[in-house]
């Protein structure tokens, strides 16, 4: 396999952070609950792969090896900085609000609340399964979990979003 | 008939909650100053990976040349004892090597200094 130069290792860096940075902040924002913390775990993971390109290459499930990488990395920042977590608010997201979407905003909101809310190991597991689309056996592949543990872990944590989504919409429409 | 309309809209099953929660998806984006960020920190990392390999190019070649160098010195100074005479000035400090010692004077210094270095050579041609 032939060796990249440094400028193509930056080629690939640069193409890899705006195909996955989104994706990725989103992932470490869910398991550190905070998105400063997040976005130094995401940076640090794609820094190790512009370095080493690699380690991609030669994984068998790039995305999902990727993604075990930020995890790491945002668990790793979420023990050492035991910082205050933003769990009952959500002032550390930088948020997109596209005009059209105004009025779903409240309900988004509601549910990184709610996600803010689970426990971790079932906080990840929903944004794999929902957001990153993956199945039980690729999130247990990510997690090193069992796929009956992810899909068991995934089913609790929707039990637990829609009560509490059930209970946030109740007060919503008794203050309206 | 308002309590039912409003509960109406109500998340009922999970595939709705699944749904609101496929929603709000993109609700979170990365900062501005992200990119820049982690591009500069590759860049860094780049450039300090390809010093610290070159630095250990140059001391792996170091290494192989010391280490090849000095048994083809010793070779070579083996050789060339065997194939050149010594040089006079070599042969004289045998010579005042031998007049160092007491009852012998230099000019029989400089007699036992030849008289080594011929049964040196005479060792080598004969092979004994």
């Amino acid at each position: 396999m032939r060796c990249l130069d440094g400028r193509e290792r930056f080629g690939c860096a640069v193409g890899l952070y705006d195909l996955t940075a989104t994706r990725l902040v989103r992932l470490a924002t869910t398991i550190t609950r905070n998105q400063h913390d997040a976005e130094d775990a995401v940076g640090a993971a794609l820094v190790r792969v512009a370095d080493d390109v690699q380690l991609l290459l030669r994984a068998n499930h790039p995305w999902a090896y990727l993604l075990q990488m930020v995890r790491n990395e945002a668990l790793l920042i979420l023990r050492r900085k035991k910082r205050w977590s933003f769990i009952d608010n959500l002032s550390d997201l930088l948020t997109k609000r596209l005009v059209d979407q105004l009025e779903q905003e409240d309900t988004h909101r509601a549910v990184w609340l709610a996600l803010r809310n689970l426990p971790i190991e079932q906080r990840e597991v929903v944004v794999l399964k929902i957001w990153e689309e993956l199945t039980f056996a690729e999130i247990g592949e990510v997690l090193s979990v069992p796929a009956a543990t992810a899909a068991s872990r995934y089913r609790y944590a929707l039990e637990k979003l829609a009560v509490q989504l059930r209970h946030d919409q109740a007060i919503g429409v008794r203050d309206e | 008939m308002s309590n039912e309309k409003d509960f109406a809209d109500q998340p009922e099953s999970l595939e709705q909650i699944e749904a609101m929660i496929a929603a709000a998806k993109d609700y979170v984006v990365p900062s501005d100053y992200l990119r820049p960020r982690v591009l500069e920190a590759a860049r860094l990392q780049q450039s300090h990976t390809a010093g610290s390999r070159r630095l250990f190019q140059v001391a792996a070649s170091v290494f192989m040349c010391v280490i090849l160098t000095i048994p083809a010195q010793q070779r070579l100074e083996a050789w060339r004892e065997s194939a050149f005479s010594p040089t006079a000035s070599e042969l004289e400090v045998e010579a005042l090597q031998y007049a160092s010692k007491p009852s012998i004077g230099q000019n029989w210094g400089l007699y036992e200094a030849y008289k080594s270095l011929r049964q040196d050579q005479l060792m080598k041609i004969t092979g004994q």
